[in-house]
């Protein structure tokens, strides 16, 4: 049997030599992790959670051409995040859920708006603004924020030069700050 | 924010991502600039209120069957889908369609449409093609031109043959004499001649019946004379050139 003070490495091993019992803790160890970067990135809970499944099955049928030694959380966010952008060019293409009727279904979940406190009126303002954020914008925050993911890191995950990383970020904390503004968050 | 800060900057400077030079130059910008320092909190606000933001909590299902789930999966074989044939088929399919083309295209196979086909005129008014061809032996006399072409024939003792009217058209499967829709009126004399895509003459009949016949001697004569390839709808074509004359 394995436990949580195997290390990510052991268990691949043993996953690398057929015993898939080993990959039971490293599910259990990441899936909250990147159920978060997956949420942040599709804002659905259940889109997020097919993510992370995905993912996880991808990872394994694939665990062969991971080099030990690596950092399997970052691989894995690397096959997740990559799920998702596709996921979200595909829902992109058919998406017609307009955001208005986003908007209603978060004003339905308040019971009571003027008794929301002001900080999670502001949260809920925020979960608004990062819908009406492009997709692009959105993916860049989440990593940043959630992950805390260094220039370096996001241009190696997203496949894209450090400049650009560099200038999408500035761009999209720009328009969630307009966003923002437009909504009168103070 | 009003001033001339790069907003890439702040946001390197916001994300501890900028050198030491870049660094100082922003700090020292910074406590000039009451715009940029307002700007700057505006940012350190919205990352904490978006890493503060409401997500929903995973479903049970996701926490508790998750692993069951994903092990699930894995140990089912995936379908063995068709595509891993690719790699081979993909390219015998390529060839096997190349292949196709070619002897679609190829002179001798070329399936026969009469309804394609042009009038002599055209061609020669296109500088298309040039048809030179002797009068046939069996001739009679020196024929009148009506249409705009001509062709000098220059053949013995005989009078040089004149166009009355040329049709050209994509030639039958086999490099053989085509007869539906191209029939030449009973009792006029022609002479058909099969012109390949490069502009050689590869066979002749000629007759004044509805179909003429293989003029071996005519044939022979003219095999191999290079003409201006033939052209239809700006493809080189195998065709037949009718020369009905009268008499």
């Amino acid at each position: 049997m394995y436990n949580k003070v195997d290390s990510d490495d052991a268990l691949l091993e043993s996953v690398k030599k057929g015993d898939c019992d080993a990959f039971n803790p490293l599910i259990e160890r990441y899936k909250l992790p990147l159920y978060k970067v997956m949420y942040r990135m599709v804002l659905n809970r259940d889109d997020a959670e097919d993510l992370v499944e995905e993912a996880f099955i991808k990872a394994y049928r694939s665990i062969k051409s991971f080099e030990l030694g690596r950092p399997f959380y970052s691989w894995l966010r690397r096959i997740a995040v990559n799920n998702a952008i596709n996921f979200l060019k595909k829902e992109h293409r058919t998406r017609s859920e307009p955001l208005e009727a986003v908007e209603r279904t978060l004003s339905d979940k308040r019971h009571d708006p003027v008794a929301m406190t002001r900080q999670k009126m502001l949260k809920e303002k925020i979960t608004l603004a990062m819908e009406k954020l492009p997709e692009e914008s959105r993916i860049i925050i989440s990593l940043k924020v959630e992950e805390d993911l260094s220039y370096d890191e996001m241009s190696e995950l997203l496949n894209i030069p450090k400049g650009t990383v560099m200038s999408r970020l500035a761009r999209a904390r720009h328009k969630l700050k307009k966003i923002l503004e437009d909504m009168e968050v103070p | 924010m009003k001033c001339d800060l790069p907003i890439e900057l702040l946001n390197g400077y916001l994300d501890n991502e900028l050198d030491d030079e870049q660094r100082a130059w922003v700090e020292t910008h910074l406590k000039a600039c009451p715009a940029c320092r307002d700007e700057l909190d505006v940012l350190k606000r919205i990352d904490r209120a978006v890493r503060d933001e409401v997500y929903e909590e995973p479903s049970s299902k996701f926490v508790l069957g998750l692993n069951r789930r994903v092990m699930e999966k894995v140990s089912i074989p995936r379908r063995r889908s068709l595509f891993r044939f690719a790699p081979v088929f993909v390219p015998v399919a390529a060839a096997f369609l190349i292949l196709i083309v070619l002897i679609n295209i190829s002179p001798s196979k070329r399936l026969v449409d009469v309804n394609d086909r042009m009038f002599y005129e055209e061609l020669a008014a296109r500088q298309e093609v040039q048809v030179s061809i002797p009068e046939p032996k069996i001739a009679r006399a020196p024929i009148s031109k009506k249409g705009v072409a001509q062709a000098d024939v220059d053949r013995e003792k005989s009078a040089p043959a004149r166009l009355e009217e040329t049709r050209i058209a994509e030639t039958a499967g086999k490099p053989d004499m085509p007869e539906a829709g191209i029939m030449a009126p009973a009792g006029e004399q022609v002479v058909r001649a099969i012109i390949d895509s490069t502009g050689i003459v590869i066979k002749v009949a000629t007759g004044n019946t509805l179909v003429p016949e293989k003029d071996t001697m005519l044939e022979n004569e003219l095999s191999g004379q290079q003409l201006s390839p033939p052209t239809i709808a700006g493809r080189k074509k195998q065709v037949y050139v009718d020369f009905s004359t009268e008499e």
